[in-house]
């Protein structure tokens, strides 16, 4: 598990210094840039200081993007046993911080001639993306972003039934496990794209990668099949995917401070 | 663009890992128990081969007939809380077979989405007579669909 970590982890550094190197910082339209007169020259005629430039603003589009992760669909396709909803919403905190969450609801219902099982729960999971895309235009919205995010389920499970079989014995062993409830928590780290397609409408997926800190007890004799919003239910760590559309509810703007640097006065001679 | 191809790899990788994982028991489900013979060969104590080994629970089918075995791997009853078996390792008129007695205990384990169900099993007490077997040790109790090296007890045999 470990290896597989520091293996994201190394994967996700090379695409975020890849992309930041890709893309030219675009210089922010200022809506009040006119540099006042140097003040600090006048005041002080006699010492060469540098000139102090106020702070630029401008400002950014503002919403709550909420939306449906499509992925599920296919999901369901490729393990019909399962069943999945989930939503998510983002929003803008800063210039390229946005908190996000996902909330989903989950049901498991298999049967063949060995077992039956039955599970369902819910999820959510709260915490930030951050925007490594620098634009050319402040009103533009493409997403290139990484995350963390802390995740919670709580779900309950049963197996109504279950035959063992044993071929020397011929014997045919019949039994059940109990409803049992239980909590997982754990943390995903992931990394994707926003495309807005039409006017705030956005296409966009991301891969993550999920690890548990704490779920079903490893030693269980009846461990549960799937973790709502995490996934196999007896896996450490594994990576999943989302393809969402999302719509953004406008929100206004957001006003954005742009420091300016202080520019280091000449040497003394 | 070289980034996104990657991105593009993994994500088609991770889509081909959600397959139905119901459909295929890929893990071992055997709960066998694995025995394992030594023998005292002038002094040292080595593993062996016997040479015509009949094996079977009472009054149920051979597993073993006469064969020529170092180890021999046997299921216990999963509705008994012990087993008796008939164990012969060789063709001879004068040895006398033994009984192998196992008490344990039992329980359910879930093993994967697509093997179901196993009996896992629990070594209390092991008892044997003792006319071509002189001792035997448990070297392990709990038997499990783990795979490993390990028998689960050893047979060391006088003859």
């Amino acid at each position: 598990m470990i290896q597989r970590i520091l293996l994201f982890t190394l994967g996700f550094s090379i695409l975020v210094a890849a992309a930041a190197a890709q893309v030219k910082p675009a210089a922010p339209k200022t809506d009040s840039v006119a540099p006042k007169k140097d003040s600090a020259v006048r005041k002080h005629p006699g010492k060469a200081l540098a000139p102090v430039l106020p702070d630029s603003f401008y400002y950014v589009p503002q919403g709550l993007r909420l939306g449906v992760d499509l992925s599920r669909i296919a999901v369901k396709a490729f393990q019909p046993y399962r069943t999945d909803v989930s939503v998510s919403a983002d929003y803008r905190l800063k210039k390229n911080l946005y908190a996000a969450a996902e909330a989903g609801w989950h049901t498991t219902s298999h049967s063949d001639t060995n077992y039956t099982y039955k599970g369902n729960g819910a999820f959510v999971t709260i915490g930030v993306d951050n925007n490594f895309l620098k634009k050319q235009d402040t009103k533009e919205r493409f997403l290139f972003y990484g995350g963390v995010r802390y995740g919670f389920a709580h779900l309950n499970y049963e197996a109504p039934s279950y035959t063992i079989y044993d071929s020397y014995w011929g014997d045919r062993v019949k039994g059940s496990f109990p409803k049992t409830s239980i909590n997982a928590h754990w943390m995903e780290l992931l990394i994707g794209i926003k495309a807005e397609v039409l006017k705030n409408f956005f296409l966009g997926w991301n891969i993550r990668e999920k690890i548990m800190i704490s779920g079903p007890d490893k030693n269980s004799q009846f461990p549960p099949i799937i973790i709502p919003g995490f996934g196999n239910g007896t896996k450490g760590s594994q990576i999943d995917w989302q393809y969402t559309v999302s719509y953004s509810i406008p929100l206004g703007d957001l006003r954005v401070r742009e420091r300016r640097k202080q520019e280091n006065p000449p040497p003394r001679r | 663009m070289k980034q996104f191809l990657v991105l593009a790899v993994v994500a088609l990788v991770t889509v081909m890992a959600c397959s139905d994982e119901t459909k295929v028991c890929d893990q071992a489900s055997a709960t066998d128990m694995r025995i394992r013979f030594k023998r005292d060969s002038s002094g040292i104590i080595r593993d062996t081969t016997m040479p015509a080994v009949t094996l079977y629970a009472l009054n149920m089918d051979s597993i073993y007939r006469k064969q020529a075995v170092s180890s021999v791997f046997l299921s216990l009853s999963p509705v008994a809380d012990s087993s008796r078996f008939y164990l012969k390792v060789d063709t001879l008129n004068t040895t006398t077979p033994d009984t192998l007695i196992f008490r344990y205990t039992r329980k359910p384990n879930f093993i994967s989405p697509g093997c179901g169900f196993s009996t896992f099993f629990s070594l209390d007490t092991v008892i044997s007579t003792k006319h071509t077997i002189q001792s035997l040790i448990v070297n392990q109790s709990e038997i499990t669909s783990t795979l490993n090296d390990t028998a689960h007890i050893t047979l060391y045999f006088g003859i």
